[in-house]
C-alpha cells in the first residue's frame, strides 16, 4: 500500500445517553493515497459514523486516528476545521449546494472559506473541473435550475476544489437514478485516477463497489475486507433474488 | 478577509425575501418610534423650558433678605430667659450699590454669556381711570434682550432702542387697558413714584403671561428711587442646564442671594424630568421589542439553515466564521432598517410640522400643534442604539449557529 492518508487503529465510538450505544468496536483501517475504497454494510452498521469520524466531523471515543499524518486527537475545533479545509473533501447523498450561489460559486466555496478570496488560477482550475464534468454551460446557474445529477457533479467538483488528499463520499449516488448514479460514480473514479485523490465511499450498490480497489464490510461495528469469493457469492444471491422477484 | 462571511451574509439577506423585509421593518419601526416619540416629548420639554427661560433670567443675583435676630442674641442684651417667636420682617429690599464690580465678577465665570443689571418691582400701570397691577422691569433693552429675548415675542412696535419715556407692555395688559402703540400710560412704582410713558412696544410671551411693563434702567431707577444702584443682576448661561452650577459658583464668591430658574420652578423641572424619562423609557422599550423580534426571526433563520451551516463546517468553515456571517446579517438588517426608520421618522415629523394652530391675536405667529425638537444628534443616537440592539439580538442566534454540530444537522 502507498503512504496512508488515513491510519485508524482500534477506533471506537459509543454514544452516551440514557442508554450507552456502542457503534464502532475497534476499527483498524488504512487508506493509501490514490486508493479507492468502498465501504458496505447494512443500515445502522456504523458506516456513516465511521465516515464522520474519518472526516473529523465527529470524534472517536477510543482508539487513534491519523489523517494526513496528523493525530486528530491533538487538534482543537479550529485545528480540525483547518484539517478538513486542507486535506478533505465531502460528497453527501444529497448535494447540499447553497441555493443562494451559482454552480461556479458553490464549487469555489471551499477556497473562499479557506482563504477569503479566490485567485484567477484557482478559479480557472475549478472552471476546468466543472467543464470536465460537463457543467461548462451551467457555471452561472443556481442549483434549482440544474438537475439532480448536475448538482451532484457540482458537489463533487466542490469537494475537489481545494485539491484535497481524501474524498469521503456517503452514498453519493443514493439520491440519483441509475444512469445519473453511474455517471457520478464514474466521475469519482476518474477523478481518483486523474488527480490521485484517495476516495472512501459508503455505498449499498454492489456493482459500484465492485469497481473500487478494495471493498470493506462493516458488520455490527466491526470492519473486515470483503473477499472476492464472498463478493461473488453476494452478487449471485442478489441476482437470484432479482430473478425470483 | 471577510469576503466569504460578507458574501454569504448578503446572499442570505437577498434570498431571505419576506423574512428579511420583516426584520428590516421591525428595526425601521423601532427607529421611527424612537425618533418620533422622543422628538415630540423633547419638543414639549424644550417648549416649556424655553417659555420659562425666555421670559425669566436663568440666574438672578439679588441682595440677601435680612434675617431677624432673636433678642437674646442682640449685642448688649440683658441675661436671663426670654421667649421670642422669630418672624421674618416684611420685605425690605436692598439694592446692589456697586453693581459694576459685581457685574465684572459674574462675567469672570466662564459659563456666563450675558449679564443685565435691572431694577424690578411691583407697581401699577394706569390709563385714565383704569389702573392695573403689574411687574415693572427696568433694564437696558440691548442687554436685557440677550438675557431674555423679548424681541422674539414682540407683537408690534419695538423694544430695542426704547427711550427713557417709552415702555413696552405685555399683550394682555395692553388689551385690558385698551392701549396701543403711541398711547400714553402712567407707571406707578410700589415706592409711590409715578411717571408718564408712551407705549412703544407690545409683546406676547404666552397665554398665561403676567401683566408686565418694560422700561429702561434709568427710568426704573427713578421710579424706585434706587439712585445708581440696581436691585438685581440677570444672567444668561451658555446652557440652560448649567444654571444651577453657575448659581452655586456665584453663591460661593458673592455676598448675595443667587437663584437659578430651575430652583425657582422645581415643579416644572421635575415635570420636565418626568417627560424626559418617559421619552427614554419609550425608546428603550421600543428597542427591546425590536430586538426580540429580530432575535426570533434570526433564530428561525438559523434553524432553516442548519444543514447549510453543517455543510459549510464540513468544508472547513470555523465556528467563528459562521458567527460572523450571522452577525453581519444582523448588522446589514440594522443599517438598512435604521436608515429607513430615520427617513420615515424625519418625514413624519416634517409632515406634522405643517399642522399649526392659529395665533391668539393679530400679529402673533402660528405655533405648531405639537412642538418638536428634532436634532441630528437624536437621529444619530436612535440609529446607533438600533444598530447596537439589533447586533446584540443577532448575537444569540449567531452563537447558536456557530455551535451547531455538523453531524447532527447533516444526518
Amino acid at each position: 500500500m502507498s503512504r496512508p492518508i488515513v491510519n485508524a487503529q482500534n477506533l471506537q465510538k459509543t454514544y452516551y445517553g440514557k442508554i450507552h450505544v456502542p457503534v464502532l468496536h475497534g476499527i483498524d483501517l488504512q487508506v493509501g493515497e490514490e486508493e479507492f475504497v468502498a465501504i458496505m454494510g447494512q443500515s445502522g452498521s456504523g458506516k456513516s459514523t465511521l465516515l464522520n469520524i474519518l472526516g473529523c466531523l465527529d470524534r472517536p471515543t477510543g482508539g487513534r486516528l491519523e489523517i494526513a499524518g496528523q493525530d486528530v486527537a491533538s487538534l482543537d475545533d479550529d485545528g480540525l476545521a483547518a484539517l478538513r479545509s486542507d486535506h478533505l473533501g465531502f460528497v453527501f447523498q444529497y448535494h447540499y449546494l447553497l441555493d443562494e450561489f451559482t454552480c461556479l460559486e458553490n464549487a469555489l466555496l471551499p477556497i473562499l472559506i479557506r482563504q477569503g478570496s479566490v485567485s484567477r488560477r484557482e478559479r480557472d482550475y475549478v472552471i476546468g473541473l466543472l467543464k470536465r464534468v460537463n457543467l461548462g454551460h451551467r457555471l452561472y446557474n443556481t442549483p434549482d435550475a440544474m438537475s439532480g445529477g448536475e448538482n451532484q457533479r457540482c458537489a463533487i467538483v466542490r469537494a475537489l476544489a481545494n485539491r484535497p488528499r481524501l474524498i469521503l463520499a456517503d452514498e453519493p449516488t443514493g439520491n440519483l437514478d441509475s444512469r445519473s448514479g453511474a455517471e457520478v460514480f464514474t466521475l469519482l473514479r476518474e477523478m481518483n485516477q486523474e488527480t490521485g485523490v484517495a476516495v472512501v465511499m459508503v455505498t449499498h450498490d454492489d456493482r459500484l463497489a465492485r469497481a473500487a480497489d478494495h471493498i470493506l464490510l462493516i458488520e455490527d461495528g466491526h470492519i473486515r475486507p470483503l473477499a472476492r469469493e464472498e463478493q461473488a457469492a453476494r452478487e449471485s444471491t442478489v441476482t437470484t433474488l432479482l430473478q425470483a422477484g | 478577509m471577510l469576503r466569504f462571511e460578507s458574501t454569504l451574509a448578503s446572499r442570505h439577506l437577498r434570498s431571505g425575501g419576506g423574512q428579511t423585509l420583516l426584520t428590516i421593518s421591525a428595526v425601521a419601526t423601532g427607529v421611527l418610534v424612537v425618533i418620533f416619540i422622543s422628538s415630540l416629548i423633547f419638543g414639549v420639554c424644550k417648549n416649556v423650558s424655553d417659555m420659562l427661560t425666555d421670559t425669566l433670567p436663568q440666574v438672578t443675583v439679588t441682595p440677601p433678605e435680612p434675617d431677624p435676630m432673636p433678642l437674646a442674641q442682640t449685642p448688649g442684651a440683658t441675661a436671663g430667659l426670654s421667649l421670642s417667636r422669630i418672624e421674618r420682617q416684611t420685605q425690605q429690599r436692598k439694592d446692589i450699590e456697586n453693581w459694576q464690580k459685581v457685574d465684572a465678577v459674574i462675567r469672570s465665570v466662564p459659563e456666563v454669556v450675558a449679564v443685565a443689571p435691572a431694577v424690578t418691582g411691583q407697581g401699577f400701570v394706569s390709563r385714565g381711570s383704569k389702573s392695573l397691577g403689574a411687574t415693572l422691569y427696568g433694564a437696558d433693552p440691548d442687554r436685557m434682550n440677550v438675557v431674555t429675548p423679548m424681541t422674539k415675542y414682540l407683537v408690534s412696535g419695538h423694544y430695542l432702542g426704547l427711550r427713557s419715556d417709552e415702555t413696552m407692555l405685555s399683550y394682555k395688559l395692553a388689551e385690558d387697558l385698551s392701549v396701543g402703540i403711541g398711547d400714553r400710560v402712567r407707571l406707578t412704582s410700589s415706592e409711590g413714584i409715578s411717571d408718564a410713558f408712551t407705549v412703544a412696544g407690545i409683546c406676547d410671551t404666552g397665554e398665561d403671561q403676567l401683566p408686565q411693563a418694560f422700561i429702561v434702567l434709568r427710568s426704573a431707577q427713578s421710579l424706585y428711587g434706587t439712585g445708581t444702584a440696581v436691585r438685581s443682576l440677570l444672567i444668561k448661561t451658555d446652557d440652560l442646564y448649567h444654571a444651577d452650577r453657575v448659581a452655586d459658583r456665584l453663591l460661593a464668591i458673592l455676598p448675595y442671594k443667587v437663584d437659578s430658574w430651575s430652583r425657582q420652578h422645581t415643579n416644572w423641572v421635575s415635570s420636565l424630568s418626568a417627560w424626559t424619562s418617559v421619552a427614554y423609557l419609550v425608546s428603550i422599550f421600543s428597542l427591546v421589542a425590536t430586538s426580540f423580534a429580530i432575535a426570533s426571526v434570526l433564530i428561525v433563520s438559523v434553524l432553516q439553515k442548519g444543514k447549510q451551516i453543517g455543510i459549510l463546517k464540513s468544508m472547513g468553515a470555523r465556528s467563528r466564521q459562521i458567527l460572523i456571517v450571522f452577525l453581519l446579517e444582523g448588522l446589514g438588517i440594522a443599517l438598512i432598517g435604521a436608515a429607513i426608520g430615520a427617513l420615515l421618522g424625519c418625514g413624519a415629523l416634517a409632515i406634522l410640522r405643517n399642522f399649526k394652530r392659529a395665533a391668539t391675536h393679530a400679529g402673533g405667529t402660528l405655533q405648531p400643534v405639537i412642538p418638536q425638537d428634532l436634532t441630528w444628534q437624536l437621529v444619530v443616537v436612535a440609529m446607533l442604539a438600533a444598530v447596537v440592539a439589533t447586533v446584540l439580538a443577532a448575537s444569540l442566534p449567531a452563537r447558536r449557529a456557530a455551535k451547531l454540530d455538523p453531524v447532527q444537522v447533516i444526518k
